[in-house]
């Protein structure tokens, strides 16, 4: 999923939580694929590769989270842009909140080592 | 991040498209629908390259497995589908064996040997089995060589017929009594099911390939 440059574990930590950044690129608005990439890239998230993008937005059309459709590019030919369906914003809803759960205890724990340290 | 010297990957872009078109070009995806993503996958490469980033690093080592990836990933495995389609073949076969037990001059009347329902078993379990191991194989071949995974296959194969042959023993000398009206609802069961397998698997391909909404 990821190359080496972010590392194994920012990788495999990733790995549960990947499909709902996506999820939430494509909530702010409709994107294709290079723009998840580059959308990704901005936010720190080198790590990811850029390949594994659309086999996992694939998935997620295929769960009925995004929808896409294809619009006309003024650079060549046409680009399929996702876009997110009401299951998908429930799905990040709930992403969010396990994920500010698990987060809040994650950072305290890891905290506490520090201190510790 | 310091800026990387830029190099041509043409070349190597049109090697990495080539082999992910012809792996693509055996599977079910339609020619529109593989042009479209080949060239979405060429201007993704392209403005990689442009950046100073290589084809490997934007798919990986495996071009193959990356295309094999985004394949299995649209059609989502369904276990529903596979006991479907062993229930169906199942009734099916029971039933169709029923009927002809009862007209062969070998026949037993109404009752249908033990050891024969292994048959239909085994070919309902084999279905099943062959699809969800194509799927599996198909979603995580970048994971497996091709070595392990013809010795994974051949393992499994030999695991089924083990285990077929131990319920074969053990059903071996029983029987069930199916009486002909039953061996027609068997079938007909049987066939409903089916069906429907088909009909629902051909749905999901039309919406995939964008033909329904």
């Amino acid at each position: 999923m990821a190359s080496d440059g972010g590392g194994e574990r920012g990788s495999r930590l990733l790995r549960g939580i990947l499909d709902a950044c996506l999820l939430a690129l494509v909530a702010e608005q409709d994107r294709y694929g290079y723009e998840l990439a580059a959308a990704l890239r901005e936010a720190g998230l080198g790590m990811v590769r850029d390949g594994s993008i659309y086999p996992l937005v694939s998935r997620l059309e295929a769960k009925g989270l995004l929808d896409s459709y294809v619009a006309p590019s003024t650079s060549g030919p046409g680009r399929r842009y996702y876009r997110i369906t009401d299951a998908g914003r429930r799905e990040l809803w709930e992403a969010r909140t396990t994920w500010k759960q698990v987060a809040t205890g994650v950072d305290a724990i890891l905290h506490v080592s520090r201190q510790g340290d | 991040m310091e800026p990387r010297p830029r190099r041509s990957y043409g070349a190597e872009i049109d090697v990495q498209i080539e082999r992910i078109d012809r792996y693509w070009s055996k599977r079910d995806l339609t020619t529109a629908e593989r042009y479209e993503r080949l060239d979405e996958l060429r201007e993704h490469l392209e403005r990689a390259a442009a950046e100073g980033r290589s084809p490997e690093e934007v798919l990986g080592p495996d071009p193959v497995a990356f295309a094999a990836e985004w394949d299995a990933a649209r059609r989502p495995y369904s276990w529903a589908g596979a006991v479907m389609i062993f229930l169906g073949t199942l009734l099916l076969s029971v039933g169709a064996y029923a009927l002809i037990l009862r007209v062969v001059p070998w026949g037993e009347g109404d009752r249908v040997p033990g050891d024969s329902l292994v048959v239909g078993v085994a070919v309902g379990v084999a279905f099943g089995v062959f699809g969800a191991a194509q799927d599996a194989f198909r979603a995580y071949r970048h994971r497996f060589s091709r070595r392990s995974a013809r010795v994974g296959a051949v393992l499994g194969g030999l695991l089924l017929l083990l285990g077929l042959g131990l319920v074969w023993t053990l059903l071996r000398g029983t029987g069930i009594s199916v009486p002909w009206p039953a061996a027609v609802v068997l079938i007909v069961l049987g066939a409903a099911l089916t069906a429907l397998h088909v009909r629902w698997s051909n749905r999901a391909r039309a919406r995939r390939r964008g033909v329904t909404s």
